[in-house]
Parts: C-alpha cells; sequence; structure tokens
C-alpha cells in the first residue's frame, strides 16, 4: 500500500516535471512566433475570406492588430524590414474593404516610415477603389507625394480631390499651394478654376475672403511665371537678360499682362527678377492656409 | 360497436432493422377485444409483441397494417390518447425535474391546467406514496419510486383506460402489493386497465380475462376462469401415516404412494377416483387430511402454449 | 454563454491594442460572438432536443398524450428558440452597453442595430431547426456534425456564390442555383457590418431577409415533423 503511493507520487512529480520542462523550451519560441518574419506565409485575404465562415470583420480585425503588433515590432526593433506590411494590410482590406482607418494607417507609414512609395500608392489606390467617398485617403496621398516624393502636381491633383470628398475648403487653400509649388501653366489654371469652384460654395465670409486672395495670389504668381519663363527664354536667346520688361516683347510675349494682385510688375534688371508691388516675389508659401 | 376500450384487428408489425433493412415480424395480425370496465392481463415471452401492441396502442409505434382503436376512436387520431394513461416499461422522467413538476408538464399536455391540475398533482404524490419525496429531482429516485411517479403520470388526467406495460417490474414485494390493490381500485372506480406483465401470480390474482401472445399472434384468450377451469387435472388426497399392510391393502383404489412427513399423499386422475378411494381410506380408519383438486394453473398453460409455438427459439427484439 | 458575456466586455481591453478605431472592433467582438456562440448553443441544445429525448426514453410520456409528433417536435423548437432569443437580447445588452460606456453615447442604437441582432436570431433559428431535422433520424453526434458543416457550408456559399457566378463555365451556374435552393445562404442573414459602420438597414430589406430565414427554419421544421411523426419509438 505504502509503495503503491510512493509509485504515484514519482508518476505525478514525474509528469508535473515534463510539462514544466516543456513549457519553458516551448514558451520563447511561441511567443516569438507572433512575430511576423516572411510574407510568403502569409495566407490569401481572399481565401481568409471564404473560409472566415462569415466572421470576416472579426478574422479582419485579427489581422489588423497584427499589422498593428507588426508596425510597433519593427520600430522597436529599428529595422527596415517592412515587406509584411503591405501584405499583412493587404489580408486585412481584403477580409474587410470598408476598413478604411487601415489603408489610412499603412498608406502613410508604408511612405512615412518604410519609403516604399509604390506600396503606399498601391494601398491607398485600392482604399480610394474601396472606399470612394473617403476623403482622408487622396489627402494621405497627397501628403506623400508632397512630403517624400515632392511630386507636386500629383500631390496637388489628390488635395483638390480631398477637398471636394470632404467639403473642407480648407483643403483647396492647401491644394492651391502645391499647385504653387508645382508652378506649371496648367497646375495654375486647374487652382484657379478649384478656388473659384470653391468660391461658388463657401458661404463663411472669414472663408470667402481667404479664397478669394488665395485665387488672386494664384494668379498673380501664374502671370510671374509666365514672366520668368519669358525673362529666362530671352537671355537663352539673346545671352543677356532683358533691360526691362518691354524687351520681352513680341518674340517671347505677344502683350505685357497685367498684374492680377492690382499692382505693377517691377523688374529688376541686374538680377532678371519679377516681382509684383503688391504681392512682391514668387515666392515658396507656406503649404498649410 | 358499442365502444370497447381497446379493439385491434389484424394488427401487424414489421421492423427493418440495420442499414440491410432486416425485417423482423413483431406483431402478425392481432386481434384484440378488451371491454371496458376489466383488468386484462396481457402476457407472453420477451419479444413476443406485447410492447410491441402498447406502443402502437399509445401511438409511440406506427402499425404496418390492420387497425385499432381506443374507445372507438381510430388510434392515428392523436385524440384517442385522451382517454389513456400510459405507463412505459422502466419509465423515465427529465432527472431534473420534481415529482410535481413532471406531473404537471405532463398533465398539461393532457389538456390540463391551473388549479385543477395542481390539485391532482398534488393528490397523486400522495396517492402513490411519494409524499415524502417531493423536493427531490427525479434524478435521486430510485428505481421503486420512478415506477410509481409513472403510475401518478399515467392517471394525471383521470382517464378511463390505464395501459401499463411491466407496471410491477422493479418493485419490491410491497410495492407490487401496492400496484395490485391500485390496479383493483381502478376496476372498482369503473376503469379498464390493461397490462402486460411475464410475472404470472400477478395475472391469476388480479386479471378479468387475459391474453396470451407469442410469436406476434394471440394464441389464447379468455376469461381468466375459462382459460383455467377447463379440466381437473388431478386430484390430490393427503391422510395421516398408513400402515405398510393398509398401504398395500389399499394400493388398488389408491395407486402407489408418496410419503410426506405428516404421513402420505395420493394422486387421482378423476375426483371421482379419489372420492372412492378416499371412502376406502376412511373406511379402514384412515385419517383424511385433505383432498385437493388440482387445475391445470396459468403457468402450465403459458408453459405448454409455448411449447406448442416453439417459443423457446425468443427472437430478440429491440 | 457567460463566456461570451465576458468576452463581449473584455473586448474594451482588446480594443486598446489596436491605433483608432476602438469603436469597430467592440462592434465586431459582440456581434461575432453572438453568431459563434449562439451557432454553437443552437447546435448542440437542437441535436438533443429531439434524440435525447428517445435516447433516454423521457418521451414516452409524453408522446402517449393527445399531442401530434408535429407538436412535440415544434414545442421543443419553440422552447429552444426562447432560449436563443434570451442568448440574443442579453449579447445585445451586452454589446450595446459595452459600446456606450465606450462612446459616452447611444446614438449607435439604431434600427439598424436592432435589424442585426434580430437577424442574427433568425440565423440562429436556421441553425437550430438545422439541429432538430437531423436528430429526427440520426444520432446527436452526427446531427451536429450535419449540421455545423451545412451550416458552415451556408456561410461559404454566401461568399463563393459571386465568384461562381462571374465564373466562365455555365455548368458554375447551374451548381449555383441548385445551391441556392438547398444551403442556407447565411450572409443573406448577416447585417452585422451596419453596426460595425453604422450603415441604413432599411425595414423592407431587414424584413425580407428575416422572411427568407424564417421560410427556411420552417421548411426545415416541417421536414423533422414529417419525418418524426413517420419514426417508431422503440
Amino acid at each position: 500500500m505504502r509503495s503503491h503511493s510512493v509509485t504515484l507520487a514519482a508518476l505525478l512529480a514525474a509528469a508535473v516535471g515534463v510539462t514544466a520542462l516543456t513549457r519553458g523550451v516551448l514558451e520563447p519560441e511561441a511567443s516569438a512566433r507572433g512575430a511576423v518574419r516572411d510574407p510568403a506565409w502569409l495566407p490569401s485575404g481572399q481565401v481568409l475570406r471564404i473560409a472566415s465562415f462569415g466572421q470576416r470583420l472579426l478574422l479582419s480585425d485579427f489581422y489588423w492588430l497584427r499589422t498593428v503588433s507588426y508596425m510597433g515590432e519593427t520600430l522597436l526593433a529599428r529595422s527596415d524590414r517592412w515587406e509584411a506590411l503591405l501584405p499583412l494590410t493587404e489580408i486585412v482590406t481584403d477580409l474587410d474593404p470598408r476598413h478604411g482607418y487601415a489603408y489610412q494607417v499603412t498608406g502613410s507609414n508604408l511612405a512615412g516610415l518604410a519609403g516604399r512609395h509604390a506600396e503606399a500608392d498601391r494601398i491607398l489606390e485600392k482604399g480610394m477603389r474601396a472606399l470612394p467617398e473617403r476623403w482622408n485617403l487622396p489627402f494621405i496621398q497627397a501628403t506623400n507625394k508632397f512630403i517624400f516624393e515632392q511630386d507636386y502636381p500629383a500631390a496637388a491633383r489628390l488635395a483638390r480631390r480631398a477637398a471636394e470628398l470632404s467639403k473642407k475648403p480648407h483643403l483647396a487653400l492647401l491644394a492651391a499651394n502645391l499647385s504653387a509649388l508645382a508652378n506649371t501653366d496648367d497646375e495654375y489654371d486647374a487652382a484657379a478654376a478649384f478656388l473659384t469652384q470653391m468660391l461658388g460654395q463657401a458661404d463663411l465670409p472669414e472663408l470667402r475672403d481667404d479664397l478669394a486672395t488665395r485665387l488672386t495670389r494664384i494668379r498673380t504668381f501664374q502671370v510671374l511665371a509666365r514672366l520668368e519663363r519669358a525673362v529666362t527664354a530671352h537671355r537663352t536667346r539673346t545671352g543677356r537678360l532683358p533691360v526691362r520688361l518691354g524687351d520681352l516683347l513680341p518674340a517671347e510675349l505677344t502683350t505685357l499682362p497685367a498684374d492680377p494682385s492690382g499692382g505693377r510688375f517691377e523688374y529688376d534688371p541686374a538680377t532678371g527678377a519679377v516681382r509684383s508691388s503688391v504681392l512682391g516675389p514668387r515666392a515658396p508659401l507656406r503649404v498649410t492656409r | 360497436m358499442a365502444d370497447l376500450a381497446i379493439t385491434c384487428s389484424s394488427l401487424s408489425k414489421t421492423y427493418r432493422l440495420g442499414f440491410r433493412a432486416r425485417k423482423v415480424e413483431a406483431l402478425a395480425a392481432l386481434d384484440l377485444a378488451v371491454a371496458p370496465g376489466s383488468i386484462y392481463g396481457f402476457i407472453g415471452p420477451n419479444g413476443a409483441g406485447k410492447s410491441t401492441t402498447i406502443k402502437i396502442l399509445v401511438g409511440l409505434v406506427r402499425p404496418s397494417a390492420g387497425r385499432a382503436a381506443l374507445f372507438g376512436r381510430d388510434i392515428s387520431d392523436p385524440r384517442a390518447r385522451l382517454s389513456v394513461g400510459y405507463l412505459p416499461e422502466n419509465p423515465s422522467f427529465h432527472d431534473f425535474m420534481r415529482p410535481l413538476e413532471v406531473l404537471r408538464y405532463l398533465g398539461r399536455l393532457s389538456g390540463l391546467s391551473g388549479a385543477d391540475l395542481d390539485r391532482r398533482a398534488e393528490a397523486l404524490i400522495d396517492r402513490v406514496g411519494l409524499g415524502h419525496a417531493r423536493d427531490l429531482t427525479v434524478r435521486k429516485f430510485s428505481k421503486g419510486m420512478v415506477q410509481r411517479l409513472g403510475l401518478a403520470q399515467a392517471l394525471i388526467h383521470d382517464p378511463p383506460l390505464l395501459i401499463l406495460d411491466e407496471p410491477m417490474s422493479g418493485l419490491d414485494p410491497i410495492g407490487r402489493k401496492e400496484v395490485r390493490d391500485l390496479i383493483l381500485e381502478l376496476r372498482q372506480q369503473g376503469k379498464t386497465v390493461f397490462f402486460s406483465t411475464h410475472i404470472l401470480p400477478d395475472v391469476e390474482s388480479i386479471c378479468d380475462r387475459v391474453g396470451m401472445v407469442f410469436k406476434g399472434r394471440l394464441m389464447k384468450e379468455g376469461a381468466l376462469q375459462g382459460l383455467l377451469d377447463g379440466t381437473v387435472r388431478a386430484v390430490e388426497l393427503r391422510c395421516g401415516p398408513l400402515t405398510p399392510t393398509l398401504l398395500e391393502a389399499l394400493a388398488p383404489v389408491t395407486g402407489p404412494a408418496t410419503a410426506l412427513p405428516e404421513g402420505h399423499a395420493f394422486s387421482f386422475a378423476s375426483v371421482e377416483a379419489a372420492n372412492l378411494a378416499a371412502a376406502r381410506l376412511l373406511a379402514s380408519g384412515g385419517q383424511l387430511l385433505s383432498l385437493l383438486p388440482h387445475r391445470e394453473s396459468l403457468e402450465e398453460t403459458f408453459v405448454r402454449l409455448a411449447g406448442a409455438v416453439g417459443a423457446a427459439d425468443e427472437r430478440p427484439l429491440p | 454563454m457567460v463566456f461570451a458575456v465576458l468576452l463581449v466586455i473584455g473586448s474594451i481591453t482588446i480594443s486598446q491594442l489596436t491605433l483608432g478605431e476602438q469603436f469597430r472592433i467592440i462592434a465586431n467582438i459582440g456581434t461575432s460572438a453572438t453568431q459563434v456562440f449562439g451557432t454553437l448553443i443552437a447546435v448542440f441544445l437542437g441535436v438533443g432536443l429531439v434524440s435525447k429525448e428517445i435516447d433516454r426514453r423521457t418521451c414516452y410520456p409524453a408522446l402517449a398524450r393527445p399531442i401530434s409528433r408535429a407538436g412535440f417536435v415544434t414545442g421543443k423548437y419553440l422552447g429552444l428558440l426562447a432560449t436563443l432569443l434570451l442568448n440574443v437580447v442579453l449579447m445585445a445588452a451586452a454589446t450595446a452597453a459595452v459600446l456606450a460606456f465606450y462612446r459616452g453615447s447611444a446614438v449607435f442604437l439604431d434600427f439598424a442595430f436592432a435589424a442585426t441582432f434580430a437577424l442574427t436570431l433568425v440565423q440562429l433559428a436556421v441553425c437550430a431547426a438545422l439541429a432538430v431535422l437531423f436528430s429526427t433520424f440520426t444520432t446527436a453526434t452526427l446531427a451536429a456534425i450535419c449540421s455545423l458543416s451545412i451550416v458552415g457550408a451556408g456561410w461559404l456559399f454566401g461568399e463563393v456564390r459571386f465568384f461562381w457566378l462571374n465564373a466562365r463555365q455555365a455548368d458554375m451556374k447551374q451548381l449555383v442555383r441548385v445551391l441556392d435552393v438547398l444551403l442556407p445562404n447565411m450572409s443573406l442573414l448577416d447585417v452585422k457590418e451596419a453596426v460595425t459602420y453604422g450603415d441604413v438597414v432599411t425595414v423592407g430589406s431587414a424584413l425580407a431577409r428575416g422572411a427568407y430565414g424564417a421560410g427556411y427554419a420552417a421548411v426545415l421544421l416541417l421536414l423533422a415533423s414529417v419525418i418524426f411523426s413517420r419514426r417508431d419509438i422503440r
């Protein structure tokens, strides 16, 4: 009887020992497994969607939490390996194409943290197809284009789209500034047209003032840019700067334009710089407001 | 037809068993008529078709052919079961319920409700001797208590007909006597009791009529007295001790003797022969203790019939 | 059940793991938990509903009463439905409470919220009817496997139906037509996105979806009644 209990106690101790030992071995491995190492191992979002048995929203949330922790881990590890961020977000948004926040966060982080601009464009464009009404998506792509790629025409176009969707005319001011950075004739036209359109919709007096001021500035800058191009063209043709603006006629310009801001254009023959007597030189604008 | 409590005509049931739908004939053209106000014992070996008949009558099994009716109402009509109280063989109830809850649940299914149902349930709990167990769940019941609860539920709606499948099984001798008394009391109230059993003494002691079923057929049926009265098989005479001389002298009329502690016993084929021997015995100074006619008992009839149909090769039936 | 409610309450903690949009995680966990746990309850209670009564012979004294087999099956089914209703109401209340606590207002409590949980009950009614149907002619284990498979197939079919309809092969379309009739299209009964995204659910759409599910469950229950009526209880 005694030997019986001793055997039982020994067996019990052995069993407890084995579980404790294996747990000690397995647990570090198990917690390391949460990390995504190779995106090739990630399942396809479409397959998951079919296999979700109607719980794709929940599954989408689950993969979103994995995506968030992946971002956290990658940042903490200060590694530049971001290759799983897009595949993870693809899964999240395949499972729930309306998960707008996922497009936004991944869209800005892919560009800002990872420098993967093509991937950022891809996820944001997927988001805009799925959620054409969500203004944050073109807005984020506009900031990406502006800050990280310096693609001002694209940034301006996206900012105008965001302004239109959001019914936030302030974004039209931003779009106009981006157009000014782009500094092409077409962009000035597009910005002027958009500001005019927004002016028709705005009803707050301060906002109308802002829009009208910005419209004048864009038009003035457009003319200043045209004059600058004419001055450059003159120097290329003749080998020196024009003495006064009138020298640009008739080769570079057919007529001398008026200053849309109501002042007149001042020309410095020493430097070739053109400025408006009211608004000053065509200068980079603050991007916000 | 003046509504009989139970009528069956050419009632047949063939079960299909297993994947290959092997056919097993449980009941073959059974005819049965039970008059109201009687106690009918339905006997037969295991697997003879007793339970199948009963299950057809209470609607648990559908007959393959033939018809059956309770008080003139065909059993295919659920309303036929309004007039019947049924005690299944080895009854079983939801084990989380208390006896009163069982009775209320089943009573409601029989169309009772409200205070009437509560009153009847209370009374029956006491009537079947479960008063002490009213706060226990059925889970804690002994087999005998479950059987008592089964009887109570069969009686809850005060039906004119009771169909009891092996009502004595699982009961101790006291319980069996109580059930016998209950059945007799029910007859006094004018109810019809139809019960199956393989405990033959129970049948002999309380039944008015008996049906014997073998291999799905009703082999013998009739009033208990009719079944037994037919013939006196033997008469036994017992007397005080006889001297060997006297034994020898009486041998021509008595035949061989059997020794008993109190004397001797003789067996005679007829009452007349026994009377003659008794007269001789008394005349020669012997002491007559008893003179008993031996009728064929139900058990003997049963065994004889069973031998006739070869019921020894019983088929197992579910 | 208790676990499901705890899960919904625990969803606050889970939702804090994410960046923004905690609302959607709480809402998703609430609606999904109602569906998943409800389905399991419906199937596992449903398969025992009839088969357990037969196995344990508790139905003998009941079926010998003046009630029809169909009445018995329907009564048991309605009892189960009442249990599921209680379950769904509790889950809806827990989800609403957690969302209200998180949001500080009850603006999300609109018709769509009510319709989502009401239609979840309809889904569970279909699951329960499947379970009851199978339990009238097979064992509880087999019935559970069969009903869960069909419910699962119903969900899968709701997702792949679209792809198959756009497939090149014409026979796929035939298959879709057949499966449309045979399988319960569970996604038709699922409007939980409305809670997550605050979509509008029209009364007409909710009623039509409810009628589809109720009709499907009714067909199953009728079949169950017919099969059970023909069954010998031995």
